[in-house]
């Protein structure tokens, strides 16, 4: 008989629990349906997957080009939009290496996947090579100066393929390569 | 006493820290003065360094019981003393918070990188003005096609916070190395210079600039409350009445076997800040701009002779030393302080050494390419490594060479080789390649500003300048290509160079590159080179 009046409290304390965590998510969702963008907390204001497909003219990104100034190199960067499901910073990316014209021809990054604001780049096979020091300078310059627009990027770490890369000729891959801004 | 209590935390923290933590030697890599490696200490995420060592970056400290009172740039600091190893040591990460620099831990490292913070760079009725939250050394150049000046503040980073109102001929950029102002010209300025006084604040005319004669940086020190100006080539005026501001004395303390320090008492007057050439390595000029110098050789064995010659732009004190030496300047108040380093030399002869001589890439690493990719870097590096290897071999050294075949070497173990061995010195051989620009010519590159690394450097590559046949871009801090530097010059725990002998793709430099001419001797000028570093028998310059 005790038993069974146990049992009897403890749906109870259920049910309770499930309206509760309904009620949470139901003034979530509220909060966020009709709080203006402005004083929505940013990470919240951000879909974390759309359905809908992005409109061409949402996403735009800068796309540098190396110029010789002297014996150093200097940078220029022109606006250019992302074409329609293409990932902005892989898109960034490939255009600096064909724009450069450092890199072998075919060269191209393949992913960037961001983790704690940790870009692992993932390149195809043409990418691994080693260059003089000028060249590359300007090319990991060039990748810096790229990621550096994406706030959500503090660091890069490079890969061929899925393994990583000790090296492009004489500088250390092997540790976090921090970003420009 | 509530009140009391709480104002003491953040002391007994430190002191705690200091005391009971673990206190571990570290390196500060110190905006544009370069690393420093005595007494300074990693106790958890601060960094303590000696009094004597903030010196060197012009700052003066005062202290009284506890507390230290830093001087720096015009303002006060005030932080809890620490003591480690019975030496006084202040807080560095919380000075550089007060003053609003910016400093981190290199992963996995026990060194610090501090920066300045670029605070703003604006335009306004003419005047280009920077101001940054540390001093440092400004590197102005002229480039044409299109016409500008280029100034370079190493040490420096912009921020989140940075203010930037410039027109559209005027940008500020992020460098691997600092800073870098780009101001276009109409016409392209008649004026290069560096300055050598560090400062916080830095204004351009830009009206003088355009009208191309009258181009001139001016520095402001405020430390000093002077004024000084990057040389122009244009006459400094006559001064009225006609009596010049006199520097001087010069003086010299500290001398010990590894160090001396040279002070050079500046005048009021001086508008311009001196500027420090080494025409020689072993002698060292200082242009006073629109002042003379008066003062005798100070008493001690650095100092071979001292000699002052008038120019256009003011007296030049030539100071020639008893051997080639690394130099680090900094200013404080109305001194000029000029640190020489001496290097290791053991008996100053080459014979005896251990040099490890590294041929840069191999294998499947192949280094840069021609651009018909029939020349391969590793192809270049390791006849030229090899006759090095020869020449110092006869003239009685150790050589160690990290590849004597086609074969790929870590890059890490490389220098590892050198370390592993205690050598004494460790030069590394490589050609660049620049697909962006069409550059010729060579230069060698030394760790970030590693006094005794850059004199090698410039032992070296300028007898490699005299018999190359390319043109020469001198030495520079491998800190321009990339913020940590090279790999192998990183590594190694010794006086370190890494030569760049020319350009693959450019048509010029490979074919000169590609004969046994070029290549013997360059092989014979890296070990006069040498020799000129070393005092070898107090190797003769043409």
């Amino acid at each position: 008989m005790a038993k069974r009046k146990k049992s009897k409290s403890q749906d109870k304390s259920v049910w309770a629990l499930l309206l509760l965590g309904l009620g949470i998510v139901g003034a979530l969702a509220a909060y966020v349906k009709f709080t203006p963008a402005d004083r929505v907390p940013e990470p919240m204001r951000r879909p974390a997957v759309s359905s809908q497909k992005p409109t061409p003219a949402a996403v735009q990104v800068w796309v540098f080009t190396p110029h010789a100034e002297g014996i150093d190199i200097g940078f220029d960067r022109t606006h250019m939009p992302v074409p329609e499901g293409v990932d902005p910073k892989v898109y960034a990316a490939n255009e600096f290496l064909s724009k450069s014209k450092i890199a072998p021809e075919g060269a191209r990054l393949v992913s960037a996947q961001v983790i704690e604001g940790e870009a692992q780049l993932h390149f195809n096979r043409a990418f691994d090579t080693t260059y003089g020091s000028t060249d590359e300078s300007a090319l990991i310059q060039g990748l810096q100066h790229t990621f550096g627009q994406f706030p959500d990027i503090q660091n890069l770490r490079f890969y061929v393929e899925d393994t990583p890369m000790s090296t492009t000729g004489n500088i250390d891959l092997s540790e976090p390569v921090p970003v420009l801004r | 006493m509530k009140r009391l209590l709480l104002c003491l935390i953040p002391w007994m923290v430190i002191g705690t820290a200091a005391a009971g933590g673990d206190p571990r030697p570290a390196t500060v890599s110190f905006t544009h003065f370069g690393s420093a490696r005595d007494l300074v200490w990693r106790v958890d995420e601060e960094c303590f360094v000696a009094p004597s060592v903030a010196l060197r970056w012009g700052w003066k400290t005062s202290l009284a019981g506890e507390t230290a009172s830093v001087a720096v740039d015009g303002r006060r600091v005030d932080v809890p003393l620490a003591r480690i190893e019975k030496t006084p040591a202040l807080p560095l990460r919380q000075i550089l918070e007060r003053l609003g620099g910016d400093s981190a831990w290199r992963t996995g490292k026990d060194t610090l990188d501090v920066w300045g913070i670029v605070k703003s760079a604006t335009i306004d009725g003419g005047t280009f003005t920077l101001e940054a939250s540390l001093a440092t050394k400004p590197k102005v150049t002229r480039a044409e096609d299109p016409a500008r000046v280029v100034i370079d503040l190493p040490g420096l980073k912009l921020d989140a916070k940075t203010s930037i109102a410039l027109g559209p001929r005027a940008k500020v950029e992020q460098r691997p190395d600092g800073v870098r102002m780009i101001l276009e010209t109409d016409e392209t300025p008649a004026m290069v210079g560096i300055a050598q006084q560090p400062a916080r604040v830095f204004t351009y005319d830009l009206r003088k600039g355009f009208s191309g004669d009258l181009a001139t940086v001016e520095t402001s020190d405020p430390a000093s409350g002077a004024a000084s100006e990057i040389s122009t080539t244009t006459p400094p005026e006559t001064p009225d009445p006609p009596q010049l501001p006199v520097a001087g004395p010069l003086t010299l303390a500290n001398e010990t076997k590894a160090s001396a320090l040279l002070g050079i008492k500046l005048p009021t007057g001086l508008k311009e800040a001196p500027t420090v050439t080494r025409p020689e390595p072993a002698v060292i000029e200082v242009l006073f701009p629109g002042a003379t110098f008066q003062g005798d050789k100070p008493e001690g064995s650095t100092i071979e002779s001292l000699e002052v010659r008038p120019t256009e732009q003011g007296s030049v004190l030539s100071i020639r030393l008893a051997r080639p030496m690394g130099i680090e300047i900094a200013t404080v108040s109305s001194e000029m302080q000029i640190r020489l380093l001496k290097p290791e030399v053991g008996n100053g002869k080459l014979a005896g050494k251990v040099i490890v001589v590294d041929a840069g890439h191999g294998g499947s690493d192949t280094g840069a390419r021609s651009p018909d990719k029939k020349v391969a870097e590793k192809d270049l590096t390791l006849p030229i490594a090899q006759k090095l290897a020869q020449r110092l071999a006869a003239q009685g050294a150790t050589v160690i060479m990290t590849r004597k075949t086609d074969v790929a070497v870590e890059l890490h173990s490389r220098p590892e080789v050198a370390n592993r061995n205690k050598a004494d010195l460790f030069l590394s051989v490589h050609i660049n390649s620049n697909t962006t620009g069409k550059t010729s010519g060579g230069m060698t590159f030394y760790h970030m500003q590693d006094p005794i690394c850059a004199l090698l450097a410039e032992c070296v590559q300028r007898e490699i300048a005299k018999v190359s046949g390319l043109p020469n871009y001198g030495i520079r801090s491998d800190r321009s290509l990339y913020q940590s530097g090279l790999a192998v010059l990183r590594g190694a725990k010794m006086p370190a160079i890494l030569m760049e002998l020319g350009f693959i793709n450019h048509p010029t430099d490979r074919k000169r590159m590609l004969t046994d001419d070029f290549q013997n001797a360059v092989a014979d000028a890296v070990v006069q080179g040498l020799k000129v570093y070393l005092g070898d028998g107090k190797a003769k310059e043409e």
